[in-house]
């Protein structure tokens, strides 16, 4: 039956709905985004999925476009494992793009009710994905359009919340999954409605997230899906073995029914909503069935129940190593990284033996103003004393700035009214525990007060906000002096000012960094922090405005602050520090009984309860492991840890 | 794990959120109430903190879940979001900075935006023992109270303890009528108007 012949009238469109494959041999995948529709004709209703006119290529692509082939029966052999080379064979890139012409054209594979029942002897179920039929071997066209009967849907598997966008697994009345569908732009609520229209629909009491469809028509559910003509009609094979080496071949090869192939999304992917999080593609190379075991898809055969899909979610990484910490950098050492002129040598491995170790106490004065860009590596000690001379002449006067203000100016000066005041109320609140800062007439107070309120001289548009005085107090107690602390502090805020911005937008990307890196590799403590309404790591707010500060002892704090002044490994290890304090206490957290408030309570009353050593070696193993399938990360992912930037370097470097 | 350190049972568990100017005493306000003592020097509220305190209203027992927000402006995106699903609301200001007792009007405007319509407020002027420097009326107060038909404008030194706990079991008192009164008898140990649930929560999906 053509389509075309029949009155047919669009209830539900849908653009941007993706269906995503592996590419066998490549590091990369593929999406394939399109039309889903919901059409009618005079009997039936349809679901059908069209692809756009071509495929889109996650960039970074630099490999050559494959593309996806999903066999017929025809092309799988019984049990056989595929030969692993198959899969390494490339289709050339002029395959890429279809002609313009095929595109425009649109293809209604549609199911011929009428000669349905000839073809439904095939026991092996035939689900093909026509890759390249025979005219699309001319246009390049891949025609991956589907169509079904809405009757011949049997439930549907919704995404969980919380993910980047919805997809769904549609599985069909004879147990054959569709292709996952991922609403890149939304649309699934809508879909719902219009589907509700046509079926019957119930919540599944065997499955999480499922909806049960009852056909409205009864006989509708005689039909087959091997009789859909899934993906068009199979003059496929003629390539021979070029496009058959895709895993999902072999994967209909061992399970001959079940086609669910890809997945759940659990990466927020928010900037870059056109990637597939890599770490989900199946590892597909050698062995099929292994394929399929790793790829975190589950397949099920016949036979064990038919709602035997099951998506599985953990990321796939390697081993997590534990890094072993090392000793602080020692006096000797500094020495030694000195020329006869001062300059600071070997910056480079200095920095790394500080980031494994720390630095010894009585050097923090003088490594801390270099870690935080006061003093430059490269000066010599003539240079440094220039510096410190024209730094201090600059902080004086900036200084004297706010200082002439009387107190009459003051009162129509109301910026610098408010900023003192907010300065003065934190500053009788900062450390007053510490001997440095104890007591009523301490001079401390009247230096952190004074620094503070420099810096607003010096950054009016920030002005103060509190924390700050939080990250000055051990930089000024180190320093003992107002100009060199006041220096190495506005390094220091340099690198974490957008935190403090009036807008919370450097909070905010923190926060969905974060996320990010959470529900990346640990989505099952993420699904539970959604679960205890959570998933906004508000709990998380204060070790990161404060880059820890209140979480540590003093003598602590120093040591993971340079730390993290090192830049390495990235410049978000911040980030992996909190993964790994919540990746400590997730046992905990992870309680049933452990809701939205007793998340906060437990993460605020960490406070002087963390063991350094042991978190910062987690975080670099987390960092490794992360590093180690670098290629499999998604680009979300890759950017926060900073990998994405070295991936470029690294290729420039070769360039 | 036992977050709260005390299992004992409850009749009502009200959840009650502290907002206010960066410095008016909210911590100490808290510190004082949960704990009977005076901390000169509390850090500064990063985000949010939270206690729990049991006390007995008219033989009930009822336990407090005190929000202690941030007071910095800045912060309010975050602090907001705790606003939900609150029984009750504290706002305090320092009785010796005017500016604080303007901001009023700021922080009551939150709670109309980002509380349930029918959260009981209490308007509290804190730091009463600074007599000397007192920079708003009584009166003046009273009725800016009123106008925000609040339950009550009560003056509190956290620092020489007065007014703190009568104020929270005004409050307590307060909630614990409307609640009995609207014949929403709760299980006990059942948390009242909190946790996610009591909204919808948006889905994001499907
Ligand atoms: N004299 C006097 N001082 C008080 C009283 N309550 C608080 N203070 C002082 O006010 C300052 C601020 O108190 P906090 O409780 O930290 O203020 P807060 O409202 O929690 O401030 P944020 O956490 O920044 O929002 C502290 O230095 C206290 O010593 C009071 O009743 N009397
Ligand atoms: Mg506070």
């Amino acid at each position: 039956m053509d389509q075309k012949s029949s009155a047919k009238m669009v209830v539900y469109e849908q653009e941007g709905v993706f269906i995503h494959f592996c590419i066998p041999g490549s590091d990369d995948d593929k999406m394939l985004g399109g039309i889903l529709t919901i059409f009618k004709d005079d009997e039936h209703s349809y679901l059908q999925w069209k692809p756009y006119d071509n495929i889109v290529t996650p960039p970074p692509a630099e490999h050559e476009a494959q593309v996806l082939s999903v066999s017929s029966s025809a092309v799988v052999g019984e049990d056989k494992q595929l030969d692993s080379s198959a899969f390494n064979h490339e289709i050339t890139s002029e395959m890429r793009l279809p002609t313009p012409e095929v595109a425009l054209d649109p293809d209604w594979t549609m199911v011929a009710k009428d000669a349905k029942k000839e073809s439904s002897t095939d026991e092996s179920f035939d689900l093909s994905m026509d890759v390249l039929s025979a005219e699309s071997q001319e246009s390049n066209s891949p025609q991956y359009t589907f169509t079904i009967p809405l009757e011949d849907i049997r439930c549907i598997k919704k995404s969980k919340k919380g993910v980047a966008w919805a997809y769904l697994l549609l599985e069909l009345a004879d147990g054959a999954s569709l292709p996952t569908l991922h609403f890149h732009q939304g649309g699934s609520k809508k879909f719902w409605k219009v589907l509700e229209r046509y079926v019957t629909t119930t919540k599944s009491l065997r499955q999480e997230n499922t909806i049960e469809i009852t056909p409205l028509n009864q006989n509708a559910l005689t039909q087959s899906f091997d009789q859909l003509n899934l993906f068009g009609d199979s003059s496929f094979p003629t390539l021979g073995g070029k496009f058959l080496e895709n895993p999902l071949t072999s994967t209909f090869n061992h399970f001959s029914k079940v086609t669910n192939f890809l997945q759940d999304f659990l990466n927020p992917a928010e900037t870059t909503p056109l990637t597939r999080p890599t770490n989900e593609r199946a590892s597909l190379i050698d062995d099929a069935t292994e394929a399929v075991g790793s790829s975190r898809i589950q397949f099920k055969q016949e036979g064990e129940g038919s709602a035997g899909f099951e998506v599985i979610t953990c990321a796939e990484l390697g081993p997590r190593l534990h890094p072993q910490r090392g000793k602080p950098i020692s006096p000797e050492y500094w020495t030694s990284h000195k020329d006869s002129e001062g300059r600071i040598t070997e910056v480079e491995q200095i920095k790394k033996d500080i980031f494994r170790g720390g630095v010894d106490p009585s050097l923090r004065k003088e490594v801390w103003k270099y870690l935080l860009g006061y003093y430059k590596w490269e000066m010599t000690s003539c240079e440094i004393s220039e510096l410190r001379r024209n730094k201090e002449e600059d902080y004086y006067r900036m200084k004297l700035q706010w200082k002439s203000v009387t107190p009459d100016q003051e009162t129509r000066f109301t910026p610098l009214r408010e900023n003192k005041s907010l300065i003065d109320k934190d500053v009788t609140r900062t450390d007053r525990t510490r001997t440095f800062y104890e007591g009523k007439e301490n001079v401390s107070l009247k230096l952190l007060n004074d620094v503070l309120v420099t810096y607003c001289m010096y950054n009016f548009d920030l002005g103060y906000v509190q924390g700050m005085s939080d990250l000055l107090s051990p930089i000024l107690e180190l320093m003992g002096n107002e100009v060199d602390a006041f220096w190495c502090f506005v390094g220091y805020m340099d690198i974490v000012q957008h935190n403090f911005d009036v807008n919370q937008n450097g909070m905010k990307a923190q926060l969905r960094d974060l996320r990010t890196l959470i529900q990346f590799l640990d989505p099952t403590f993420f699904d539970n922090l959604i679960e205890k309404d959570s998933k906004n790591l508000y709990f998380c707010f204060r070790w990161l405005l404060l880059r820890f500060k209140r979480e540590f002892s003093f003598e602590n704090i120093q040591t993971l602050w340079e730390v993290i002044w090192t830049g390495l490994p990235c410049d978000n290890f911040h980030l992996l520090i909190c993964v790994a304090l919540l990746d400590t206490e997730k046992p905990i957290l992870m309680d049933k009984d452990c809701g939205f408030t007793d998340i906060l309570k437990h993460v605020n009353g960490l406070s002087g309860k963390i063991d350094l050593q042991l978190t910062l070696s987690k975080a670099e193993g987390i960092y490794l492991q992360l590093a180690t399938c670098q290629r499999d990360l998604s680009d979300t992912v890759r950017d926060v840890v900073g990998l994405s930037k070295q991936t470029k370097r690294k290729q420039e470097n070769e360039n | 794990m036992n977050p709260n350190n005390d299992t004992e049972p409850y009749d009502y568990l009200f959840k009650i959120v502290l907002i206010g100017d960066a410095g008016v005493g909210k911590t100490c306000i808290v510190q004082r109430f949960k704990s009977g003592v005076w901390v000169e020097s509390q850090a500064s509220t990063i985000g949010v903190d939270f206690c729990m305190k049991s006390c007995e209203v008219n033989g009930k027992k009822i336990k407090l879940q005190v929000w202690d927000t941030a007071g910095q402006e800045r912060f309010r995106t975050i602090t907001q979001s705790y606003y939900r699903s609150a029984n009750g609301v504290v706002c305090a200001f320092d009785l010796t900075r005017q500016s604080t007792f303007l901001n009023v009007e700021k922080w009551m405007n939150d709670v109309s935006k980002f509380c349930e319509e029918n959260v009981s407020k209490l308007l509290i002027g804190n730091k009463c023992d600074l007599t000397e420097e007192r920079a708003v009326s009584r009166e003046e107060c009273a009725k800016v109270g009123s106008y925000y038909s609040v339950v009550d404008y009560i003056e509190t030194s956290a620092k020489d303890n007065t007014n703190i706990e009568a104020s929270f079991i005004k409050l307590a008192t307060v909630l614990l009528e409307k609640h009995s009164s609207s014949n929403l008898q709760q299980e006990p140990n059942t948390v009242f108007g909190l946790g996610s649930r009591t909204k919808p929560v948006k889905s994001t999906c499907c």
